[in-house]
Formats: C-alpha cells, sequence, structure tokens
C-alpha cells in the first residue's frame, strides 16, 4: 500500500467546452461536497433567528463570533470591512479539512496548487490594499522605521526576500500539515493490518491521531486567517 | 481554539497565535526558495551566472531566520 496514493487526482468526469477539455476531479468533488456543507449548516443555522439558540445556530454563532474578534484584534475596526472574505477563507479551509479526514474522503488542502492560489490571492489583495490606502508610502513597508542608514542596504532586500516569501510560507505551511498527518493516519492504518492480533496497538494509535488531526485540522485553518489578518494589517497600518 | 468562548467580556483577550509557531522552520525554507528565484531571475536578467543566486540564497537565510525572530516576538507580545 502506498500511502501517497491518497493525494492522488483522477477525473470523474470531463467535458469538452470551446475546444477545451474541462475535467470534473475527485479534487472537485471534494470541494463541491465541503462548500455545500458549509452553506447548509450555515442556511439552517442561521434561518430561525431564535432568540435562544439552537445547537446549530449557537455553533454558527461561535464562528461567527470568534472570527470577528479574531479579524477585530489582529487588523483593528478597519479591518472588519474584510471580515466576509476572511470568513469564507476560514470556514473553506476548515471544511476541505474536515472533510478531508472522512476516511477514504479526498483532501482538497493537501493539494500545493490550490493553496498557493489561495495565499497569491490574498497576498495580491494586500499589495491592492496597501497601494490603495497608502499610495507610493507603501513602499516604507520595506524599510522598518528606525533603520540606520547603512544598514538600510542590507535591510531591504531582506525585507523584499521575507515579504514576498509570506504566500509561499502561508501554502507549505498548510500542505505540509495536511499531507504529514494523512501519510501519518495511512501508515498506521497498514500496521493495523499487516499486525494481525496485536494491530490492535496501532489501532489505538490511529484513534488518538485522529483526534489530533481534527485539531490540526481547525488549527491550520485558524493559523491561515490569523496570519491573513497580520497581512492585512500590516497594509493597512504603516509601521 | 474555536471553543475559546469562555471569556469574561473584557476588551483584552488575546489571540493564541501558538499554532503559527507550530512550525516556523517553514519560514526558512521559503525564505531561501524565494531568495534563490529572486537571484536566478536576476542573474538571467543581467547574466552573470551564479553570482546573484549565491548572493541572494544567503540573503534568504538571513531573512528567513529574521521573520522567525520577528515571528517569536510577536507571539511573545501575545502572550504578556
Amino acid at each position: 500500500m502506498n500511502p501517497l496514493e491518497q493525494f492522488k487526482i483522477h477525473e470523474i468526469y470531463s467535458t469538452e467546452l470551446f475546444g477545451q477539455t474541462i475535467q470534473f476531479t475527485n479534487q472537485a468533488l471534494s470541494m463541491v461536497i465541503a462548500i455545500s456543507g458549509i452553506i447548509l449548516i450555515f442556511a439552517i443555522g442561521s434561518n430561525k433567528k431564535a432568540m435562544v439558540p439552537g445547537r446549530l445556530q449557537c455553533m454558527v454563532e461561535i464562528i461567527y463570533d470568534t472570527i470577528r474578534s479574531v479579524v477585530k484584534d489582529s487588523a483593528g475596526t478597519a479591518g472588519l470591512k474584510f471580515l466576509p472574505l476572511i470568513l469564507t477563507i476560514f470556514l473553506y479551509i476548515a471544511g476541505l479539512n474536515l472533510f478531508g479526514l472522512i476516511p477514504h474522503a479526498f483532501t482538497g488542502t493537501s493539494q500545493f496548487l490550490l493553496n498557493i492560489v489561495m495565499a497569491l490571492s490574498v497576498f495580491s489583495l494586500v499589495i491592492i490594499i496597501g497601494f490603495f490606502t497608502h499610495g507610493l508610502k507603501f513602499f516604507k513597508v520595506f524599510l522598518p522605521s528606525g533603520t540606520p542608514p547603512v544598514l538600510a542596504l542590507f535591510i531591504v532586500p531582506l525585507e523584499m526576500i521575507s515579504f514576498f516569501a509570506r504566500p509561499f510560507t502561508l501554502a507549505i505551511r498548510l500542505t505540509a500539515n495536511m499531507m504529514a498527518g494523512h501519510i501519518l493516519l495511512k501508515v498506521f492504518a497498514s500496521f493495523v493490518i499487516m499486525l494481525g492480533l496485536a494491530g490492535i496497538f496501532p489501532f489505538f494509535a490511529l484513534v488518538m491521531i485522529s483526534c489530533l488531526e481534527l485539531l490540526v485540522a481547525l488549527l491550520q485553518a485558524y493559523v491561515f486567517t490569523v496570519l491573513t489578518c497580520v497581512y492585512l494589517n500590516d497594509a493597512l497600518h504603516l509601521h | 481554539m474555536i471553543n475559546k468562548q469562555k471569556k469574561d467580556n473584557t476588551e483584552e483577550e488575546k489571540i493564541d497565535t501558538s499554532g503559527s509557531s507550530f512550525n516556523l522552520g517553514i519560514n526558512l525554507i521559503s525564505s531561501i526558495l524565494v531568495g534563490m528565484a529572486m537571484g536566478y531571475g536576476l542573474d538571467k536578467l543581467f547574466s552573470t551566472a551564479p553570482v546573484f543566486m549565491i548572493l541572494f540564497i544567503f540573503l534568504g537565510f538571513a531573512a528567513g531566520i529574521r521573520s522567525i525572530w520577528l515571528q517569536m516576538e510577536r507571539d511573545e507580545q501575545q502572550e504578556k
């Protein structure tokens, strides 16, 4: 059993459109299921608008409140304009991660391409907002205040590299975490089969790792969200 | 993370970014890679084969260490 086989993308349905082949892959299927799950939960949860919330409504409200306080704390009140975007990012990543934990389901966020596209769109948004609110002064982001002029020659390339490394850091972190966890799960699962009766021990380990993966799935979505807010904060308020 | 709703409505609730310090090492990798890519681009531009690439790999290393340092500082501030 190859533990990497679970990340293989294969086509489910393909069609021709304007001379281009459009493929519907298992990754697209996982996205569709995750997104429709989120929409369903939020539609049902916010449907009643009860004064005393039920379980589902409570969950929806807690998620909204948590992300709102994250945005407010790390990007300030000016960042609240971007709350819909950031909430969408959080729910999307969390939904894909959690859907991937179902056995035999495909983990959408284990694909580097998906994550880098998300990270690069956040990054370009940050750059656009930076230039929109500060104009050419936004270039100051490459020069921390209070740098001696001698050091500036050295600091500016450093800052540039770490600025442009941000989207890659975001994407690699998410991909690496999801891939590592799922490979670990697969390896332990094959231990269970190989060891026969003694496989009960790796089975318990598997249960524990599954709990850990549940934490990692939510934590990585949260980290992506927090770092998006931090970068937005850098663009909104120059230091 | 999600269920830290048991706050007592004070304004000074802290964000838990400890999750971001789980794998600081990734900062280093991506900084070096981006530095290398920038150096490669500059080399292509001026056709000065490996000069800029070597220089920018070292700069990328320095930038990675620096961003790890900054992130740790930020996390420490939030813990206070």
